[in-house]
């Protein structure tokens, strides 16, 4: 067993889709044209930002997706070569670039669908030059990339970008195996629900209701 | 017609066979080329739709391979010297359609050079790996008894135990199907039925493509054949393709029945697509050929139903990829991340696609040709 858990909390009551926090992962990830690792989702309308329901009776809302760590992870089961696995301190599953092969199973296992991206092209910038941390993953074409909570950040005693940017304060990070933790207070106090747990994943991604 | 003029003629359609189908696999080299220097990304494949057309073809050929070595085997198996002209055919088919299907995989990762860590770091949970190990079983079996039957044209006891494991291994093409039936995040996929029904669509391939093969064989008077000789591979096909469509029932109904917003939805994209129901048409049409007295024995009825048959199970084949992306699990709308249009196949993909299958035929009637696969007949 993992010494840490790591997961997230996010508090659908709080988050406003305002997609800083996919803007941000984009960022401080250098995440070329086209990828996004954190997505801002609307639940209910027909598009993005719509709300469902008829007049005047309509609701909003959203949820961010994007990897859920899962407990259980279907990813790490099919990748025929451990490019995929989870760090065993932390709980986080990772995705080594240098070993994928490109054959994309993981993406077909997860149940999540678009949390892992494919580069299908040599990644390009819209700004021309990298941006974000410094030592953000180097992306390769041909290789599957996704959220890795920020590991890099992580490594440095930081939380993920996403946590520290959002600014109705609807995110949290923490150890889920700390029962002190803001995380677990959170779980303990809040009805919350993950995703698609029929699956049999385990997500490591709550949202607070 | 003299004999001189009789060769003449046989060359000349050689030459057309081979120009033919050699083009074809020019076709397919310059397109791996393009999608070489261009990337992964001139196929349309996409983030929600990440296995497409090289996948179907894959699993297509894995089955005409492990349906061919179950032919192949049986005659041996049960001492049925009039089959035995079949074995050599069908285990050189079985070994020819393993390679098509290895190079279909080739093509669909995006670092072949980097396949060599399936072997360095392999990870024996996955079943694609699984799928490699089986796959390279297959190919050391069915060289051994394509080469041991090629030796003698007795029944020896190492020929009878090499059937048996070619036997084996061709059952063994349910593991590719456990590469999908494994898969919770794929209604359609994760289903115990999907093992079977790839097993089931291995022998019917198989079964068309030995028809095919021995009627056109017989038209240049390489093998010589009565005409019922064919009748129990006109059979095995006419009845794999049965329970192939008895699966495809199976399937709808077990779907629509659960009522799962999911299931029925994937029942709803099932019955609007017009390739399920061209599928279901050959499917029905190949049977009623295959059983029809009129038509079961007359060679060229029995090309035609081969045909029909193997283009059946090509698309369904391209369904079953496209059923399983057909419904995503979560459907809230956000940024794109891939195009909104349905998977359709690029031309790189076809022109990947046409290649391999010329290949395919480039070196069945290769060995055709130079192999002694038809020997035992004319003597």
């Amino acid at each position: 067993m993992a010494s840490k858990h790591y997961v997230i909390v996010i508090d659908t009551e709080a988050c406003i889709g305002c997609h800083t926090c996919s803007v941000a992962c984009k960022v401080e990830n250098n995440l070329s044209d086209g990828k996004w690792w954190n997505r801002t989702l609307t639940v209910g309308g027909n598009g993005m930002d719509t709300p469902s329901g008829i007049f005047p009776n309509l609701q909003m809302g959203f949820i961010t997706l994007a990897c859920q760590h899962c407990e259980n992870p279907a990813c790490i089961k099919v990748c025929p070569v451990g490019a995929t696995y989870k760090d065993e301190t932390t709980g986080v599953v990772m995705q080594d670039y240098d070993k994928c092969i490109g054959c994309r199973y993981c993406m077909v296992a997860c149940p999540y669908n678009g949390v892992r991206q494919f580069n299908w092209q040599a990644p390009v910038y819209s700004t021309g030059f990298p941006v974000g941390s410094a030592d953000a993953p180097v992306h390769q074409q041909s290789t599957v990339e996704k959220c890795t909570f920020c590991a890099h950040r992580l490594a440095k005693g930081e939380q993920p970008f996403c946590i520290d940017v959002c600014p109705s304060h609807a995110r949290a990070f923490g150890d889920l195996n700390d029962p002190n933790s803001e995380v677990s207070k959170l779980l303990l106090r809040r009805a919350h629900f993950q995703l698609l747990p029929e699956k049999g994943t385990n997500p490591s991604v709550y949202f607070l209701t | 017609m003299n004999t001189t003029q009789n060769k003449t003629q046989k060359n000349s359609s050689l030459a057309i066979w081979l120009g033919l189908t050699g083009l074809l696999t020019l076709i397919g080299i310059a397109a791996w080329i393009v999608q070489l220097v261009k990337g992964i990304g001139i196929t349309n494949q996409s983030n929600l739709e990440p296995w497409g057309i090289y996948i179907a073809g894959f699993i297509f050929f894995m089955g005409l391979s492990a349906g061919s070595l179950v032919l192949a085997a049986l005659p041996v198996l049960f001492d049925l010297p009039k089959f035995r002209p079949y074995a050599k055919i069908a285990a050189f088919v079985a070994l020819i359609a393993l390679i098509a299907g290895g190079l279909f995989i080739l093509v669909d990762v995006g670092k072949p050079e980097r396949l060599w860590r399936l072997v360095r770091f392999a990870h024996l949970g996955s079943p694609m790996l699984w799928d490699l190990l089986v796959t390279i079983v297959y190919l050391i079996i069915s060289t051994l008894f394509l080469r041991r039957l090629m030796g003698s044209s007795k029944t020896d006891g190492m020929l009878k135990v090499l059937a048996w494991l070619a036997l084996a291994a061709g059952i063994a093409d349910m593991v590719t199907g456990f590469v999908f039936a494994t898969q919770v995040a794929h209604a359609f996929w994760y289903s115990a039925v999907q093992p079977i029904s790839f097993f089931v669509a291995a022998l019917g391939s198989a079964g068309a493509i030995i028809l095919l093969v021995m009627v056109v064989l017989k038209a240049s008077g390489k093998v010589a054949l009565d005409c019922c000789d064919l009748q129990p591979v006109v059979n095995l096909t006419a009845i794999a393709l049965v329970i192939d469509l008895l699966l495809v029932a199976s399937e709808i109904i077990t779907l629509a029945f659960t009522r799962s917003v999911n299931s029925l939805e994937l029942v709803r994209f099932m019955v609007a697509s017009p390739l399920y129901w061209f599928e279901v048409a050959t499917g029905l049409i190949v049977i009623v050929l295959l059983l029809l007295p009129a038509t079961r024995r007359v060679p060229s009825w029995i090309a035609f139903a081969a045909v029909l048959a193997l283009v059946d199970l090509a698309v369904k084949r391209f369904l079953f990829i496209q059923m399983g992306f057909a419904e995503p699990n979560i459907q809230y709308a956000g940024v794109a991340i891939a195009p909104s249009r349905a998977y359709i196949p690029s031309l790189v993909e076809w022109g990947l696609v046409i290649g391999l299958v010329g290949l395919f035929t480039l070196l069945l009637v290769i060995g055709f040709r130079t192999l002694r696969l038809s020997a035992e007949q004319k003597a």
